[in-house]
């Protein structure tokens, strides 16, 4: 998905609060537009590892994780050019690429279910990194929320975005961002509290 | 609601990866920078030509063989032709005689005499014109006018006769008419209409 559509904001959502605080990533926003390779090197080193965070966590699955996050560089450098907004806007931008990637690697895996990455033995750079970090347990009460939940319940916790950020990620409202985080966190928490 | 569970999920993408990603995104701009660039480089040198073929093509009006502008008068001769049909036969017999004149090579003067007879075809005028120019070369001087260089206007001489004072032709008219002929010619107009 490297429609510009992700940028722009869904009917009803406030996107001011991105709009208003200065955000690191500001600095990188022209760089990013003139598809200069530096800005891209710095808003990877920003942002990989939580949007890889966050992608594991949707995916369970650390190799698929991070094909995906690439694929969201990958679709802003098409994208580039035609990118208004700030820092802000940007962060929010990849996590919606990355949250799009994941729900194709969802319809993928359900037209041609296959072996995760993870439990197939894998070459000696990769194996200690990736052994046996995903807890089956958390796994299983993710696994019982419905995706949005899921999605809301890691942007918040695992990626530590606010609820505007959270609401243009969703393409939702704030309150209604709001609320679906809620029910989430609810329905997380009891998952846990049944299996622990 | 607090989940520490969450934070097992927060991991760092390897180095390796990092190295391939970073890769595989400058990869990407590069290529997706190149038809840009040589896009732009195509329509510089396309409105270049534009703008330069209208002034290289006035440089070359006079060129005669042997010029090094001469190649480019022949290429546009058929934009210019589209609009005058004469103007390529002429042009041979202009050169022709401006290869006399300039005391060209006796070689490169019948050559390009053959080439200006058969680009003239039947036109009786321009054929003569040829002539001319080949029988000179024969005969050095014979087909040159000696006053050919002062084409005068002989004012006077028409204001100060009394039958001029009966034309109605303005001062103008006469001006325009006489700058056509030569001093012979003026002169023998003069006689008829004193005859009268």
């Amino acid at each position: 998905m490297s429609s510009l559509a992700l940028l722009l904001p869904v009917e009803g959502v406030r996107i001011t609060g991105l709009t208003e605080r200065a955000h690191p990533l500001d600095a990188h926003v022209d760089g990013i537009r003139n598809t200069s390779e530096t800005a891209f090197r710095a808003v990877y080193d920003v942002l990989a590892d939580d949007l890889v965070s966050f992608a594991y966590g949707m995916l369970s699955d650390r190799r698929a994780a991070e094909d995906v996050v690439q694929q969201a560089f990958l679709e802003l450098v098409g994208a580039a050019r035609r990118f208004k907004g700030d820092g802000r806007a940007l962060r929010a931008w990849l996590y919606r690429s990355v949250r799009f990637g994941c729900l194709d690697e969802y319809r993928r895996r359900k037209r041609r279910p296959e072996i995760p990455h993870d439990s197939v033995p894998d070459s000696a750079v990769f194996e200690d990194h990736m052994a046996g970090q995903f807890d089956p347990e958390l796994e299983q009460a993710l696994e019982s929320l419905t995706r949005r939940h899921r999605t809301a319940v890691l942007l918040k916790h695992v990626s530590g975005l606010s609820g505007e950020e959270i609401a243009v990620v969703l393409g939702t409202t704030r309150r209604a961002a709001y609320a679906v985080v809620k029910r989430a966190e609810t329905n997380l928490r009891a998952r846990l509290g049944v299996s622990r | 609601m607090r989940f520490p569970e969450l934070q097992a999920l927060k991991i760092e993408v390897h180095p390796d990866t990092r190295r391939r990603h970073l890769d595989t995104i400058s990869r990407a701009i590069r290529s997706n920078r190149a038809p840009r660039v040589r896009r732009l480089r195509l329509l510089a040198v396309a409105a270049a030509l534009v703008l330069l073929l209208p002034v290289v093509a006035l440089a070359a009006k006079d060129a005669v063989p042997g010029d090094f502008l001469y190649p480019i008068k022949r290429l546009t001769e058929p934009i210019v032709a589209a609009f005058d049909q004469d103007v390529a036969a002429q042009n041979r017999v202009a050169e022709l005689e401006s290869l006399l004149d300039a005391n060209a090579d006796v070689d490169m003067i019948r050559e390009h005499a053959d080439t200006a007879r058969r680009t003239v075809g039947d036109d009786p005028i321009l054929t003569d014109r040829i002539d001319r120019v080949v029988e000179d070369l024969v005969e050095p001087g014979r087909n040159r006018d000696p006053d050919a260089a002062e084409r005068v206007v002989p004012t006077t001489a028409v204001t100060d006769d009394p039958i001029s004072d009966t034309r109605v032709e303005t001062d103008s008219t006469i001006q325009q008419r006489l700058t056509t002929t030569t001093v012979e010619e003026t002169k023998r107009a003069s006689e008829r209409h004193s005859d009268r």
